[in-house]
């Protein structure tokens, strides 16, 4: 009965377009006052002891160093550099396409931020250099998606949050399925692209793109570098890469002035008040669900219906594609992973390896309609009807689901790099 | 109002992103860093989340799950955007209310933290304040619709056309 008012609940105030955060807030109050002891204030208290942690810090500050790459030079330079070294491979401005989303990926840890910063300045070249339109988006779609798994990613610093796993770790296994997701749409473009040569290679254009983008290419060495060296942890990692961006695109390209920067940071700080709240209800719920061993319920109650961890794979995969196509990553993670990361360990999957999987899963779900995200952001951006765009992004949503599925089953690729 | 909130943030900001690097800078360069940066790292964090709701308020970002828009008959969205305000400024102002109770009964107890020797309810003061001003704008928006800023198709992402 309670559990049928919670979501009689929750579809009320969904249908009423509430927005997450009040239909988290009241979700929390109704477990505090039916399970909880009646103990409201615990709904703050809770969310607050849970916001103590450090990691959380890192969050802004790699959401300000990616906003600052891209209203900024740095995202210019990386991709001339790409372009400039692919310039003689076959389909080479799509290859270029393709790396720079995973380079620029690997500073931001956003896939809006990608799409915008080297959409604007790819899509207009491929479409110059004979590349379909429908080609062209999809690439650039999917390409931006390649920003959430490729580390530092977001949405894994929250998976670890909400499940307790190690984000360095969490970090260190996205590079396997980052790569292979990389390497596939390479490929495709090689594959399907193969008449469309761009140009010679040009001595002097590479010595002038590596020379004028030495400091934005070193971006990724310091984040990457800093973590996988166990020199910084993922808070200073992202630390040191604002002040890095922040040094650079003020001082060294002085392509953004204080105005511009106090907007960057105001960005930031819009896009952290639409996340932190959610976060907190959901620990705050989290804490409680906890507490009352709901997990430990859920997955005695699973374990009777699934059989062994490729059913579980099945499963949970085929419920992840569908929460992909109607809700965003951060409050689908913020929602399924403390449910389903403790089903996933019961059924012998790595913790790690499950939060990879999850994040590879809801990547796809940035192209699907009617909610992906990227197909909004492309829609808006690039002033295409939605239908084209969705029509697009096909070929490449079954390539990533090909992705998917050496990711779900394959293990060792997401833990090579952890032991 | 929005220049308050502005500059509390930039200044949270600042804070946060000075004192997280110096920690770093100090540790690699004498090999200690500073003791309390974690924890006022950790407050700044807060105050500008918190601060940032009125701006995601203001700017029409907070998240929404938007697959049931269309369940509703087109002649009620002359309506139901003010309904929608009202339930978003009532379940804010909930949550300013117990926040306030919370920071009360931090207040009543006497916690400080530890390291930085500050009453804790001073840096939870920022949940009431920053709900309060969230509540203000929904109610607002609630009684002008005209006021209500247009929502973003965003999550946790900034496009810009």
């Amino acid at each position: 009965m309670m559990a049928l008012g919670l979501i009689a609940l929750v579809f009320v105030l969904l249908w009423l377009r509430q927005y997450l955060v009040v239909v988290l807030a009241a979700a929390a109050i109704y477990l505090y006052l039916t399970v909880g002891g009646g103990q409201v204030s615990n709904v703050i208290l809770d969310g607050w002891d849970e916001l103590q942690k450090d990691v959380l810090i890192a969050i802004p500050l790699y959401m300000l160093a990616g906003q600052l790459m891209a209203e900024g030079a740095m995202a210019r330079r990386l991709v001339r550099i790409m372009r400039a070294l692919t310039a003689a491979v076959p389909a080479g401005l799509a290859v270029a396409t393709c790396l720079s989303c995973g380079v620029f990926a690997a500073i931001v840890g956003s896939s809006a931020v990608t799409l915008l910063a080297v959409g604007s300045i790819m899509y207009p070249a491929l479409l110059a250099g004979g590349y379909s339109k429908s080609f062209s988006l999809g690439l650039l779609c999917a390409g931006a998606t390649l920003g959430i798994i490729i580390p530092p990613s977001i949405p894994l610093i929250l998976y670890g949050v909400m499940t307790g796993t190690s984000i360095a770790e969490l970090f260190l296994a996205g590079v396997g399925p980052g790569l292979l997701l990389l390497a596939l749409l390479t490929a495709y473009s090689l594959a399907t692209q193969w008449q469309l040569r761009d140009k010679r290679w040009d001595g002097v254009e590479i010595r002038v793109a590596l020379r004028e983008g030495t400091w934005a290419l070193l971006m990724p060495i310091i984040i990457l570098g800093g973590i996988y060296s166990g020199k910084f942890t993922a808070t200073e990692s992202a630390a040191v890469a604002s002040v890095y961006a922040l040094f650079v695109e003020l001082v060294v390209y002085r392509h953004l002035n204080w105005r511009a920067l106090k907007g960057v940071v105001l960005d930031t700080s819009r896009l952290m008040g639409g996340l932190f709240p959610v976060l907190m209800m959901a620990l705050s719920i989290n804490k409680l669900l906890v507490y009352q061993q709901v997990p430990q319920m859920v997955v005695g109650q699973l374990e009777s219906l699934i059989s062994g961890p490729t059913g579980f794979l099945l499963v949970s995969n085929a419920l992840l594609l569908v929460v992909g196509c109607l809700m965003d990553i951060g409050s689908a993670i913020l929602l399924l992973a403390p449910i389903l990361q403790p089903v996933a360990e019961s059924q012998g999957l790595h913790p790690v390896h499950f939060g990879i999987m999850m994040t590879v899963n809801l990547e796809i779900g940035y192209l699907t309609p009617p909610m992906g995200l990227n197909l909004i952001v492309a829609m808006t951006a690039f002033r295409e009807s939605f239908g084209f765009i969705c029509r697009a992004v096909l070929p490449f949503i079954l390539l990533m689901m090909v992705g998917l599925i050496v990711v779900s089953f394959w293990p060792r690729l997401s833990l090579f790099l952890i032991g | 109002m929005l220049a308050l909130e502005t500059a509390v943030l930039l200044t949270a900001f600042a804070t946060l992103i000075l004192v997280t690097f110096a920690d770093v800078a100090l540790r690699t360069i004498t090999g200690s860093g500073l003791l309390w940066s974690r924890d006022v790292g950790i407050y700044a964090n807060i105050w500008l989340s918190m601060l940032g709701i009125g701006i995601a308020s203001s700017q029409g970002s907070h998240l929404r799950p938007r697959f049931m828009d269309s369940w509703v008959r087109a002649s009620w969205n002359s309506w139901l955007p003010r309904v929608q305000e009202l339930l978003t400024a009532a379940g804010f102002l909930l949550l300013a209310v117990i926040a306030t109770r919370v920071v009360a009964d931090t207040r009543q107890l006497g916690d400080s933290n530890s390291v930085l020797r500050w009453p804790i309810w001073i840096f939870q003061l920022c949940m009431p304040v920053a709900l309060g001003f969230a509540t203000f704008k929904h109610a607002l928006f609630a009684l002008y619709p005209v006021l209500r800023p247009q929502e973003r198709d965003e999550t946790s992402e900034a496009p810009r056309a």
